[in-house]
């Protein structure tokens, strides 16, 4: 397949999605555009996460930290002054957050770099451990911020959090994002930097010898993701509106973890998929709690029966795709294309 | 005139375990130098330092002039100093070529923002990558299997292919870890007639671990011996092979480094 077609089929793929977004924006229910957001803002997030945990090979477990600077990041430079006056019932908050504002895609720049800035100074201790020792060092970090968000009240207003957020986040914010996110790390996957990368996860001692450093290319790898995390956490406060430390615990992470799992660990296409599947997935199976009739007997609504289900499926996953849905290879066009030509000539 | 690569009084400590001890060499350009010796000898630990991956306890090594005992592995790569490992140490879940592709990383140019934004001089630079990873294949007879993943290859391409990301880097020294390991006669036959085409066609120099003594005493031009860390023989085949030194040190004669 030539790459202008791929090119074009790339553009007219761009257009139906956006298509399909004016469409729901237009004549979508509201719970349809909470979805659809949720689902963006979650392919941002596991498409980065994916980027550590899948392409470099390193079990980070503390995203949500990284989500957390970004969400706070972004809502106290979005709040007005008057906002953060009635939010910050226990102290007032501190000097030069109490006076600005600024516009919101503003403050999502900032909390991408704040949230890349903080693992950039983590990334020292983390990045000298592999394996369990990054596991435990990147949990600990992500448990030590949403501890922090807790504790500083007079920056994140402690345990309350904040309220009365700009609902600022609509499809075209998040959608955005999440393509630029895709594209963008997906390049960086398939360039020379994303197989030094991959060189390192496979064998770091051949790597180096190979002349890769692998503290510098892993830390390049933290960075991006941790800024795209960021973001996606600006506009997941934007979305919901209220965001307390509660938000961000460890759940988080795990439910980002099992995305890109069940997507493919080191698929990117893998990552979209495990986002969509879950944020989706839960939402649709919610038919089940509803009470059943089947002609003699009825089943009443059982509260809770959907993440039975769900969780059945996940499982049903993994056992007959070891390696997620699409495990370490692309949805690409030319993927399509030999599966295509495989199914005919049989 | 100062050599090409000089390693001067080393010495390499593990706690209480000198593995390597005052050991001394000296590389000329394009020379095939073997480095031979029981096992535990120290030659695996040389080859480390050689190459950055340990640090020596003591003394020096100059390359080109430069001191470069200190530097770390990948910068000594970048200089001009690649090896193979010992356990073949492929990117196992990578295609040949990109397996290739690996060792061109050091030099890339562009940043990495130009590469997630698909810039053109980025581009161009994939394209030069991707020549010089095909022309390195071609030349070592892998082209055909460059898209195959480098775990499915066989056990004795496997070794070759290491031997070509290793060249693929455009070394001046190339350092072999018991290049010939685990392979059959056929095979071993093939890698020496493969090694002597790498010296004669890029001139570079090659010093090589083997155990195999056909092997060695068949492609090198000079040996060095080594045992409990210390150099002990070093001369042409000829002389290595009649060495009492070096026969009791395989055979197990009088001890001599116990002094």
């Amino acid at each position: 397949m030539s790459d202008k077609l791929k090119s074009g089929l790339n553009v007219a793929l761009l257009f139906l999605l956006f298509g399909v977004l004016f469409l729901f924006n237009r004549y979508g229910t509201g719970y349809q555009l909470r979805i659809l957001n949720n689902i963006a803002i979650f392919i941002t997030l596991a498409v980065s996460y994916n980027l550590i945990n899948g392409v470099c090979g390193l079990l980070h477990l503390g995203p949500n930290g990284f989500i957390a600077i970004g969400a706070y990041t972004s809502a106290l430079l979005s709040m007005t002054p008057a906002e953060k006056e009635l939010n910050f019932i226990l102290g007032q908050v501190i000097w030069p957050l109490g006076v600005i504002q600024v516009p919101f895609a503003v403050s999502l720049m900032a909390a991408g770099i704040a949230a890349a800035f903080f693992a950039f100074l983590i990334s020292f201790p983390v990045l000298r451990v592999r394996g369990d020792y990054l596991a435990i060092v990147t949990l600990g970090f992500g448990e030590v911020i949403r501890v922090l968000c807790n504790a500083a009240e007079r920056v994140t207003n402690g345990p309350l959090g904040l309220k009365g957020l700009h609902p600022y986040t609509n499809l075209w914010w998040s959608w955005g994002v999440a393509t630029v996110a895709v594209i963008v790390i997906q390049r960086l996957i398939a360039s020379n930097y994303g197989l030094a990368l991959k060189a390192i996860r496979e064998d770091e001692a051949a790597a180096r010898a190979m002349g890769v450093n692998p503290f510098r290319r892993l830390m390049l790898a933290f960075l991006i993701s941790a800024f795209f995390s960021g973001i996606a956490g600006g506009l997941l406060a934007h979305l919901i509106t209220t965001i307390s430390p509660s938000l961000f615990s460890f759940i988080l992470t795990f439910n980002l973890l099992i995305m890109i799992v069940v997507g493919g660990l080191g698929s990117t296409t893998g990552a979209v998929m495990g986002a969509v599947l879950f944020s989706w997935g839960g939402e649709a199976l919610r038919i089940v709690e509803q009470p059943m009739d089947f002609g003699p007997f009825t089943i009443p609504g059982i509260p809770g029966m959907r993440m039975v289900i769900f969780s059945l499926i996940l499982m049903m996953v993994i056992l007959f795709s070891r390696k997620g849905i699409m495990g370490r290879s692309e949805l690409s066009w030319d993927y399509l294309e030999s599966k295509l030509i495989a199914r005919k000539a049989r | 005139m100062k050599p090409f690569f000089q390693m001067s009084h080393v010495t390499k400590r593990f706690g209480g375990l000198e593995a390597v001890s005052d050991f001394s060499i000296a590389l000329e350009r394009s020379e095939l130098v073997g480095l031979i010796g029981p096992n535990g000898a120290g030659k695996t630990t040389t080859f480390n330092m050689m190459t950055g991956m340990l640090r020596p306890t003591e003394g020096d090594i100059t390359w080109k002039g430069e001191n470069i005992t200190r530097l770390p592995a990948h910068l000594i790569t970048a200089r001009g100093i690649a090896r193979t490992f010992q356990n073949v140490k492929l990117f196992n879940d990578m295609s040949v070529i990109e397996n290739i592709m690996v060792s061109c990383h050091y030099s890339i140019n562009s940043s990495f923002l130009a590469a997630m934004l698909g810039l053109p001089g980025h581009r161009k630079e994939e394209q030069r990558i991707r020549e010089h990873s095909l022309k390195c294949l071609e030349e070592a007879g892998l082209a055909r299997l460059a898209f195959e993943r480098a775990q499915n290859l066989p056990y004795g391409l496997q070794r070759k292919l290491e031997i070509v990301r290793a060249i693929a880097t455009e070394p001046g020294l190339l350092l072999l870890d018991e290049p010939a390991a685990g392979m059959n006669p056929t095979e071993k036959i093939e890698l020496s007639a493969f090694i002597r085409r790498i010296r004669e066609k890029s001139g570079i120099t090659i010093l090589l671990i083997e155990h195999d003594m056909n092997f060695v005493m068949n492609i090198c031009e000079r040996i060095r011996v080594m045992n409990y860390g210390r150099s002990i023989a070093e001369g042409t085949p000829g002389e290595i092979r009649t060495n009492p030194e070096v026969i009791s040190a395989y055979l197990g004669g009088a001890p001599h480094a116990q002094d």
